[in-house]
């Protein structure tokens, strides 16, 4: 905890240096991804609904995907640059050190422009919450975990996406395809897509199950409360796959005398 | 004089093309990448018109913008720029025989023939045996290339301004995030702009962006007229060349005096 305190006040004081710049950046984050929930908000003033939800429901399937993004973009921004850290050696240096390496990675830099991000999901995400009617108030006590799922889910996709680069090198592009397309579909509902597409969404890449189908739940739209217990079984899976990917790629970078 | 410059340039275009070539493999992975983005707004728009001739149209629309992407979106960070003003080799720019803006044209123009090559035909090409997509009437062909050309131009100039911005304050990722949230919203790029309420419509068409993706796409579906967008097309080019120029002059000259 030492450590995760004095990385975050390093962090805080070099990127409140350029404070013109760090205000920049914070706007920027801001409204970076809010273009593409602009862009349906126009659908959806035109067209009332997508496959039955309506505007202020994908909001908050929305905010609750880019709630976990915008966290793990800001305390965990260390595996999206992961392959700068393989590519120029310096990984070696984090393994001598008495600190796990994952941690190390994953608190390289606490990046507060990503807070922009946060703070955008958080606003479209009260929006939402304002104008949808759910089943239960116990959503509201539901919700916090829900939260938290979405930021664990996504620091796990990140750690093996991250892992990737001790084979391949560069994982820029990889990370692209298995993080970010795959975020942004997630932040629709499933039945938009091909069977197979929200499959891999639900059971591999599992961003449906911390959005999507506890919000089928508590909106009333399906009956099945098990629906509640997607994220936990998410988490439950994604954490020794991860945590396994990590460790085997550590090994493996270890024993190619690098 | 003049015929030597352009082969330094075209050199220049050379090299960035070879650079890019050596990352192919990485190149494919994005290729899909960019197909499911692609396959997510077709998905979209698909539940909202249906597989109607005005869905299809949308389809068409989606991924024409998707394969052109690549060659007026997501060019590299401020052309190149703020990678040199980061490592130093900044420099060396100002040495060099040619202008900074000359330089940096060209090679963009290299990374962009490369991504025309093995990005755009390839997800082009998959739009239209795998999603159906419409091929252009051969008369919007010719229209269609000077459109996108132009609208390369101009999608050119607006990130060699992201590079100048690293030039006076060093870091670009909120400026590159803003530029992201005016070319998702305002270039037409993920929504045909007639889905836009109409005032909304007037300031989108007062920008630049439209004119990179939204215009030659339409062209490519027979929505817009060729002389109208070039005479468009030519004053934001004359607009943001001017402004370009102007802006490069100023601040090198003063980073020459902070070198000393």
């Amino acid at each position: 905890m030492g450590l995760f305190v004095t990385l975050f006040k390093a962090s805080l004081k070099s990127e409140a240096q350029y404070k013109f710049d760090f205000f920049v950046n914070i706007i920027g984050n801001f409204l970076g991804l809010f273009g593409d929930f602009i862009i349906v908000v126009f659908i959806l003033m035109r067209f009332k609904s997508i496959d039955g939800w309506q505007l202020h429901e994908v909001a908050l399937i929305y905010s609750i995907i880019e709630f976990g993004f915008g966290v793990y973009r800001f305390i965990g921004n260390g595996f999206n640059k992961f392959e700068t850290l393989i590519l120029s050696g310096k990984f070696d240096t984090l393994l001598i050190r008495p600190a796990s390496s994952l941690f190390q990675v994953m608190l390289q830099k606490v990046d507060f422009k990503r807070l922009g991000m946060v703070l955008q999901a958080a606003a479209v995400g009260i929006w939402g919450i304002q104008r949808t009617t759910f089943i239960s108030n116990s959503f509201y006590f539901y919700l916090p975990f829900q939260l938290l799922a979405s930021v664990i889910i996504n620091i796990e996709i990140s750690i093996i996406l991250a892992a990737i680069a001790f084979w391949t090198g560069k994982n820029e592009d990889i990370i692209i395809l298995g993080h970010y397309s795959t975020l942004s579909a997630s932040t629709y509902p499933a039945t938009i897509y091909h069977k197979i597409f929200s499959h891999i969404l639900t059971f591999i890449i599992p961003f449906f199950a911390v959005s999507y189908y506890p919000l089928l739940y508590f909106t009333g739209k399906s009956q099945n409360g098990l629906y509640m217990l997607a994220p936990f079984l998410g988490i439950l899976i994604m954490t020794p796959i991860s945590y396994t990917i990590w460790t085997l790629g550590v090994k493996r970078y270890s024993s190619s005398g690098t | 004089m003049e015929v030597i410059y352009i082969f330094r340039g075209l050199e220049l275009a050379k090299k960035s093309f070879e650079r890019n070539r050596v990352y192919l493999l990485n190149h494919i992975v994005n290729n899909i990448g960019s197909i499911v983005f692609g396959y997510i707004n077709v998905r979209i728009w698909l539940a909202v018109l249906g597989n109607s001739k005005e869905g299809m149209e949308a389809v068409t629309y989606l991924m024409v913008n998707q394969a052109g992407l690549w060659l007026v979106m997501f060019l590299p960070y401020g052309c190149y720029l703020p990678k040199k003003v980061y490592d130093g080799s900044i420099a060396y720019e100002m040495l060099r025989p040619y202008g900074l803006l000359y330089g940096s044209f060209f090679e963009i123009a290299g990374h962009i023939f490369y991504n025309f090559l093995f990005r755009s035909i390839p997800i082009f090409l998959f739009s239209i045996f795998v999603m159906g997509i419409s091929l252009p009437n051969p008369h919007q062909i010719l229209p269609y290339s000077i459109t996108l050309i132009n609208g390369i131009l101009i999608s050119f100039f607006i990130n060699y301004f992201i590079g100048l911005w690293s030039i006076k304050f060093l870091s670009i990722n909120g400026v590159q995030m803003l530029y992201y949230f005016a070319g998702t919203l305002f270039s037409g790029a993920f929504i045909h702009l007639k889905y836009y309420p109409d005032f909304f419509k007037d300031i989108v068409m007062s920008l630049p962006f439209a004119y990179t993706t939204y215009v030659p796409t339409a062209v490519y579906q027979g929505q817009f007229g060729l002389i109208e967008a070039c005479i468009k097309q030519w004053l934001w080019i004359i607009v943001l060349f001017i402004t370009a120029y102007t802006l490069t002059n100023r601040l090198t000259k003063n980073m020459a005096i902070q070198g000393g």
